[in-house]
């Protein structure tokens, strides 16, 4: 990335750093254009030496004010509301944004643009306050004390306090309503053992676990694990521990549920099937979300400001409208009918989103992914496969290794990443700070004479039929599995190149539903995926462990059913793969870089000797031009600035801070 | 008559009891259920759900529950009105279809109607000016739009529309008549969208209804009778409208049963081409997700539609043709 800006760079790393103690150790300096964001007003003026005299509104909610119907932005605001501020300019106030989603099932779509987190990741990687103000992280790591935003108020005006925070832990532990809210997530427990909640104030609380937890702040900035408050007052009225059960029964039979529980769940479910719950994000559902345009306006309670003082969105409505197609998706942007998209925009129409963009007025930004786009270039082999004579031959080191040398890398990105992206091996990403370059560039290169020594040393002869074979005298036959037949083309090229060294590849493409299936039960040979395990991977033990909290793991589904059934079922795992869970397990007690520097290099070094997972392309650290997640903006749409790779804590477009964009006159 | 329809309608009972069991059957039928469905679209889109929470959903769900128990919570609850819960919209379904069956019929009785209207006079004047030009030029288009598959001839349109005007054609609604209440301006709206879809839906039952009454015309305008007609002085027009064409209705008529519903569900790649807020779209997209009571109350309200569009047919059919007995 453009690391010259090196006062900005410093001007980042020290934003909101209120009270963080113990967890200044994240990620790898990262520069970003996009809006900075202060926990308050003191910490923006200390920094900038600017200052916000007086709090401006939007001329809807002055009007209403006017008219008595709303309280004056005073009361509205919290005492110390965030200051945004904006990528380049101050807003002007109006507009509605058009964006393009699936349906209510896409609500995802919607909570990564503009849900609010407890506290939030930002472009640096690291953990910045949002709904909490501040916390202390106090008994060597072992309690984190949160302090709420004192004012912060629910979408309906009601202040957002401790209660709130007690209220959610209460709901997420109560066994009734497992399956609904609870359990708590895994990262709630230490060496097994339940944290404990504490109400100190009205905005105060705390959570203490019996020993240290390193990675609780990131867990609770990542993408929907923990929100942490749910608005009591509110949810009170339906929860027999608090209403009358005769009571919340009339609300049930009101509202046509089977019982007080899905009532919970339907009044909590929100926007989909309660549009009306009271909320903190910018905007509010205006109507209902199944319809064909789903609107939603601003919140005259949102609590976060520019720098110049006026409360934020600057935009009035978003409308989503509903387009189940992928291609009537592309057919709206070309046409200029959406402002601002990022989720289903697809790396593959690039060049036609490009060619259009003038017609349609938009522009595109291309932000650097991991994932390269939607494209699963990553074959893992399963371990586990039932086949015993198969088993015995993909649990050959050599053997992996061998199907990684016969790939002709250079040949599929030119074709399908235009050029752009880099032969790599799945391996963590450069932008971690985990990346080894080793691993990268273990096995990488085109050699397939070298691989067919590989093969001939495990004893794989050559069968009549050009082919080589299984020790039974069968054809090596090795089938893959990609999902809805979308990277068949890639793999057309890898099967010619296998070709050359004996291997004869088929490809599947079973439907969705079939594959997740035979994944569950490990009834496939290879598998195709992207090895996504984003900036932080010693966050999750995504793709490089088999641990409990994973589902899907292609390479070892057995050795993770093992696992997650206790014991019960699946393929107890050898002691070397028993060990990445422990890995997994001790990074989560272990607060020093450092030390987990070290655990993850354990892991490195234990993948890439052994190679279960065969990447075949990646992005170039230093390109802002690599295959990536396309943006659709708007020419007219100002204050949308492209945002560092996509990853854990950097929420994908979530990050640009939609609540800062406006539309120029 | 009255006996005659009240046997039918009994009649109809088993039926369609038996096919909500094979509609229900062969939903179930696809590995995994719509836990899985949804698991595997969760992680296409790089999101993640714990393994757990999947265990305790499927519980909760009855994903777990043997068929024939889930058979019969469903088609009593049918009975009683409650056709059950959408997983994927995470809403009674009653609450969805309703909705959209409005829309759906106005986009099919609207098809209807222009298929009617349009293959009923292309039809008569190919019949009646037989091997003429403007014969050959409706049998050509009539053959072409009974080739062209509607999605085709929608993304055709589409791409002229865009090419042309920078539209692009599809819903129903414009933005910003569809949050309106219904007024004026938003029926000319509706209008507006609603031409597409009739013409893409509607030219490919057109060009067929346009070969049937073609050709049963034709076979009517030689038989004696009509000759007859002519030789005694009877109006050409007159004669025309009094009998053969009478007959040659009698296809157009014993069609309305699976017209019906053929459009409803037959209009489901154009549906979702076209984005419209149809029927159409939500019952693929239930298929797929093996959204379970969601897909089978769809396919059940079809069945129910075209078992009474049948009936219906029959009995316009009697009215029509006095050589039909009720027996």
């Amino acid at each position: 990335m453009k690391k010259s800006i090196l006062l900005l760079v410093f001007l980042i790393l020290f934003v909101g750093n209120s009270g963080v103690e113990g967890a200044e150790w994240q990620g790898t300096d990262i520069y970003s254009e996009t809006a900075i964001q202060y926990s308050t007003a003191e910490q923006f003026e200390a920094k900038t030496g600017k200052t916000i005299d007086q709090y401006n509104e939007a001329p809807e909610f002055a009007e209403m004010v006017k008219q008595g119907e709303l309280p004056p932005i005073e009361q509205r605001l919290p005492d110390n509301p965030v200051v945004i501020e904006p990528a380049e300019n101050i807003g002007l106030y109006g507009g509605t944004l058009k964006r393009v989603w699936k349906g209510p099932s896409d609500r995802w779509g919607v909570r990564k643009l503009f849900g609010e987190r407890f506290v939030t990741g930002a472009p640096d990687r690291r953990v910045h306050p949002n709904v909490a103000e501040s916390w202390e992280i106090v008994d060597q790591g072992k309690t984190y004390i949160f302090h709420l935003r004192k004012g912060l108020k629910w979408s309906d005006g009601h202040p957002v306090t401790a209660d709130d925070a007690m209220f959610w832990w209460e709901v997420r532990n109560d066994k009734e309503l497992d399956g609904i809210f609870g359990p708590p997530k895994s990262d709630f427990y230490i060496n097994d053992q339940l944290c404990e909640w504490k109400k100190i104030d009205d905005y105060t609380f705390s959570v203490s676990f019996v020993a240290p937890h390193a990675t609780f702040l990131e867990f609770i900035a990542s993408e929907g694990k923990a929100r942490m408050i749910m608005p009591k007052h509110y949810m009170e009225k339906f929860y027999p521990r608090y209403t009358p059960l005769k009571e919340v029964n009339k609300i049930v039979q009101k509202e046509g549920h089977d019982d007080w529980k899905k009532l919970m769940e339907a009044k909590w479910s929100w926007p989909d099937m309660n549009p009306n719950r009271p909320t903190i994000t910018a905007w509010i559902p205006a109507n209902e979300p199944s319809e064909s345009f789903f609107i939603m306006k601003r919140n005259p309670y949102y609590w976060k400001i520019d720098s110049a003082g006026n409360q934020l969105p600057y935009i009035e409505k978003i409308a989503h409208e509903q387009v189940t197609d992928k291609e009537i998706m592309t057919m709206r942007v070309i046409s200029g009918e959406v402002d601002f998209q990022n989720r289903h925009m697809s790396f593959d129409n690039y060049p036609l989103y490009m060619e259009n963009r003038e017609k349609g007025n938009y522009r595109v930004m291309n932000i650097p992914d991991i994932k390269l786009g939607e494209s699963k270039t990553v074959i893992f082999i399963n371990l586990n496969i039932q086949d015993q004579v198969k088993a015995e031959i993909f649990n050959n080191d050599q053997f992996r290794k061998a199907l990684s040398l016969g790939i002709n890398r250079e040949v599929i990105i030119g074709m399908f990443f235009f050029g752009q992206a880099i032969p790599f091996q799945a391996a963590f990403p450069a932008e971690t700070p985990f990346y080894d370059q080793e691993w990268a560039q273990a096995y990488i290169d085109y050699d397939p004479e070298r691989a067919n020594q590989m093969l001939d040393q495990i004893g794989l002869k050559w069968g009549d039929n050009k082919y080589r074979q299984y020790p039974d005298g069968s054809t090596l036959t090795v089938s893959i599995e990609l999902t809805d037949g979308k990277d068949v083309n890639i793999y057309e090229l890898v099967k010619d190149n296998w070709k050359d060294i004996g291997v004869n590849l088929q490809i599947n493409t079973p439907e969705r539903s079939l594959r997740e299936e035979r994944t569950e039960h490990g009834n496939f040979e290879l598998a195709a995926w992207s090895f996504d395990t984003s900036d932080r991977p010693d966050l999750l033990g995504k793709h490089w462990s088999v641990s409990k909290n994973e589902s899907g793991v292609h390479w070892g589904p057995l050795y993770n059913k093992w696992y997650r059934t206790g014991g019960k079922d699946g393929v107890e795992p050898p002691a070397e793969i028993a060990r990445l869970n422990q890995i997994y397990m001790q990074l989560k007690s272990t607060p020093d870089f450092d030390q987990r520097k070290e655990l993850m290099q354990e892991v490195i070094d234990f993948h890439k000797e052994h190679i279960f997972m065969i990447g075949m392309a990646g992005i170039p650290s230093d390109s802002t031009n690599s295959p990536g997640s396309i943006v659709i903006v708007d020419e007219r749409l100002r204050n949308v600035k492209p945002w560092p790779i996509v990853g854990v804590l950097s929420r994908g477009a979530g990050i640009s801070m939609i609540q800062q964009f406006y539309f120029e006159p | 008559m009255l006996n005659y329809i009240i046997k039918r309608f009994i009649y109809m009972i088993p039926t369609l009891l038996l096919i909500s069991l094979v509609v229900f059957i062969v939903i179930q039928l696809p590995p995994g259920d719509w836990l899985t469905a949804y698991v595997a679209s969760l992680r296409e889109s790089g999101d993640e759900i714990d393994p757990i929470t999947v265990e305790l959903l499927r519980e909760r769900y009855g994903f777990n529950q043997p068929f024939f128990t889930k058979y019969l919570n469903w088609i009593s609850g049918v009975l009683q009105g409650d056709f059950g819960y959408s997983f994927g919209w995470r809403k009674p379904v009653g609450e969805l279809i309703w909705d959209r069956l409005g829309l759906t019929l106005v986009v099919s009785v609207s098809t209807l109607l222009f298929t009617w209207i349009v293959s009923f006079a292309i039809g008569l004047y190919s019949a009646t000016h037989q091997y003429s030009f403007g014969d050959y030029l409706a049998t050509f288009l009539g053959f072409i739009g009974l080739a062209t598959p509607n999605f085709m001839l929608a993304l055709i349109l589409m791409y002229l529309a865009y090419k042309y005007f920078g539209l692009s054609v599809s819903g129903l609604f414009s933005i910003q008549y569809a949050m309106a209440p219904w007024s004026w301006a938003k029926f000319v709206d509706l209008l507006k969208h609603l031409w597409i879809p009739i013409i893409v839906i509607g030219t490919a039952g057109t060009a067929s209804l346009i070969r049937v009454l073609r050709a049963n015309l034709l076979d009517e305008l030689g038989k004696p009778y009509v000759v007859t007609a002519r030789a005694k002085g009877l109006s050409y027009l007159r004669l025309l409208f009094k009998y053969p064409v009478r007959i040659a209705l009698i296809p157009f008529v014993s069609t309305v049963g699976w017209t019906f519903a053929g459009l409803i569900s037959g209009s489901v790649i154009t549906g979702i081409v076209l984005n419209l807020p149809t029927t159409g779209p939500m019952l693929l997209q239930a298929l797929k997700t093996q959204d379970m009571y969601l897909a089978g109350s769809f396919l059940l309200f079809l069945s129910i539609i075209t078992v009474i569009g049948t009936l219906v047919s029959d009995l316009l059919l009697a009215i029509i043709d006095p050589r039909i007995r009720y027996e």
